[in-house]
């Protein structure tokens, strides 16, 4: 090993701060930056807007049938006490935020919520499967303790209270899904969109 | 004229310590990185496009997918080293943000970072930025369950942005998630962006480097005036090539021993999918382990919020990063210290500084082991609840305890190294 004199170091290239044409360059720099960002939130804020039409609603309306995965309808005799399944807008399977879970309550189970006595349908209540945390699907369901559990973060909602957070870190229940039965066919139908946007939360979503 | 300018380059002198070599193994890495990227990228298809799976693996015949998740699981599994190529890539990506974690440790608790080497302290903290961001995305590009799953935390996070979250979340997906051609604008990112972006950031930090000399330990016979130390030609640059073929070596070795983001067990992204237990890569449980454990606090405002992610996903990472950034500003305050230096402190000579880093050290290490509360529940037999209340204890108890510990300890280790007799200096707080 060597030891020797470290040497002075050569100023950087282009002077010092006190360099006047040089502060005005940056003070130029700055001004035009600042003209950018000024456009840029402007078109921000309006783009904000728009997106926030989009998230507000989804492919759900009233009478529109419920399918599964596989695009069949879903009737309103079938399925087991407990049984859970993936749901979507007919016409729009696999639109990711109409994804819903449609729980089949076990006898005597019933969900309360104000204003949605007429949201169930022979047994069955049916939720956003988007989790109000941070968007991930819902898809762990407890059946003993009635409850929805995301696996992301482990919020977990109550299905027989209106999935309200019982638990984790989501603040919101997930919205829920008004069913009614097809008189005709007897296949579980939409009574419209869900009760409030899905997903995750943003600026503008109780406007 | 350009012999002269390689023969001074080579009496250069370059101090020698053990923890120098931090450094330079985040640099072999990003140079593995590079190299496995590049080979990868001839095989990968940053395609959205839906294919149904007819290759040779049982599981997924018949499975709808995108083009990109089967080149990815044609490649893992076909046979000629591509899954050890792959992960390799994912090795030198943990092994990358990890050297840099403790190079930065190194600087901090050594003072590397004081005048005249602020600015390139700021040019490290945006390095550790940008690999964190860009191994974010690498993640993804997989297009399997759990890559995507992540893509929908990093959307949710900058929708939750307030006033223009919504349109910075459509801006980056092209959309309402998922978006249009997720895999191809984040292959762009992880791709071109940030590995330009990187680039450009590593080439000035070795370049102040050179410019500045690096740093030294303090030594009876060493000053700030001198330097000390091998010269690059021969005996640095041979120990620096030396190790630079056991970093491939160990990468490699890795990368083909050691199995990492099996995707083909994980199945391909669908928007109704998800997996248990779900998690990020080490060096981002520490947010995770926040979105889980922090109580949910959002802010609503008359018919606007600010949704619980923003403060957890957002807010506290930019925040940890303000704090790196201005780290050097505020201990330059505390101490009134202006003066350049060239010698490194001991971290014990720095109780406050230690006991600070420490404590900020073991927020996230509580927070990191928190993103696996679910695991450790199973493992432990402990429910959820119980868990996430743990965590929060601990989170309120552990930084503070091993900042005081470190604190009573670089004190007294301080203390014993100054000769008996000796009359006391101001005190190093």
């Amino acid at each position: 090993p060597v030891e020797e004199e470290r040497h002075a170091r050569p100023p950087l290239p282009g002077g010092g701060p006190g360099d006047a044409g040089r502060r005005r360059a940056l003070v130029l720099a700055g001004a035009g930056a600042l003209v950018v960002a000024a456009g840029a939130l402007r078109w921000l804020l309006g783009a904000s807007r728009r997106a926030e039409g989009a998230l507000s609603s989804t492919a759900w309306r009233p009478g529109v049938p419920l399918v599964d995965e596989q695009g069949r309808r879903v009737s309103a005799s079938s399925g087991a006490p407990g049984a859970v399944v993936t749901v979507w807008p007919e016409g729009h399977l696999g639109d990711d935020d109409a994804q819903a879970v449609l729980v089949h309550l076990g006898p005597g189970q019933a969900v309360t919520g104000p204003g949605r006595q007429e949201w169930t349908a022979s047994g069955f209540v049916a939720y956003s499967r988007l989790c109000t945390h941070m968007g991930c699907p819902v898809a762990l369901y407890q059946v003993e303790a009635n409850v929805l559990v995301c696996p992301c973060h482990q919020a977990t909602f109550d299905v027989l209270r209106g999935a309200r957070p019982v638990l984790g870190p989501a603040r919101r229940p997930l919205p829920q899904l008004p069913l009614a039965v097809d008189g005709a066919e007897g296949v579980l139908v939409a009574g419209g969109d869900f009760s409030a946007p899905v997903g995750p939360g943003y600026w503008g979503r109780r406007r | 004229m350009a012999r002269r300018a390689m023969a001074t380059a080579g009496r250069k002198v370059f101090p020698d310590h053990w923890s120098f070599l931090l450094g330079e193994i985040a640099a072999y890495s990003l140079v593995v990185l590079f190299g496995t990227g590049i080979a990868l990228a001839f095989v990968f298809d940053a395609s959205d496009a839906r294919v149904v799976y007819d290759g040779d693996y049982e599981p997924l015949a018949g499975v709808e997918m995108s083009r990109a998740y089967r080149s990815v699981v044609d490649l893992s599994l076909g046979g000629t080293a591509g899954l050890a190529l792959r992960q390799t890539h994912h090795w030198a990506a943990l092994v990358f943000v990890g050297a840099i974690a403790l190079h930065a440790c190194r600087v901090f608790f050594t003072g590397a970072f004081r005048r005249p080497r602020r600015l390139n302290w700021s040019i490290g903290v945006t390095l550790l930025a940008l690999a964190l961001l860009t191994g974010f995305a690498g993640v993804a590009l997989p297009d399997d369950v759990l890559g995507g799953t992540g893509a929908r935390i990093g959307y949710a996070s900058v929708l939750s942005v307030p006033v223009v979250g919504p349109g910075l979340a459509f801006w980056v997906f092209g959309g309402e998630f998922p978006g249009a051609q997720m895999v191809n604008r984040l292959w762009l990112f992880h791709v071109f962006v940030l590995p330009l972006a990187i680039a450009g950031a590593f080439g000035s930090h070795l370049w102040l480097l050179w410019r500045q000399t690096h740093t030294q330990m303090p030594g009876p016979w060493r000053r700030d005036r001198s330097i000390a130390g091998d010269r690059l030609w021969p005996r640095h640059l041979a120990r620096t090539s030396a190790l630079f073929a056991v970093v491939v070596a160990v990468l490699g070795a890795l990368g083909a021993t050691v199995q990492v983001n099996p995707v083909w067990l994980h199945g391909p992204f669908d928007e109704g999918a998800a997996t248990v237990p779900a998690g990020p890569d080490w060096f981002l449980m520490w947010i995770e382990g926040a979105l889980r454990i922090v109580p949910a606090v959002g802010v609503e405002l008359g018919s606007f919020e600010v949704p619980s992610p923003f403060f957890v996903g957002v807010a506290l990472p930019l925040a940890f990063f303000a704090l790196l950034y201005a780290w050097p500003l505020i201990e330059e305050r505390a101490t009134g210290d202006r003066a350049e230096h060239h010698t490194l402190e001991r971290p014990a000579d720095r109780p406050v500084r230690a006991a600070l880093g420490s404590t900020a050290l073991s927020v996230l290490a509580v927070l990191g082991l928190a993103a696996n509360h679910d695991y450790l529940g199973s493992v432990l037999g402990v429910s959820i609840e119980d868990m996430t209340a743990a965590f929060r204890l601990l989170l309120v108890v552990v930084p503070p305890s091993v900042g005081a510990v470190v604190f009573v300890l670089a004190r007294q280790r301080s203390g014993a190294r100054r000769p008996a007799g000796a009359r006391r200096r101001a005190p190093a707080a």
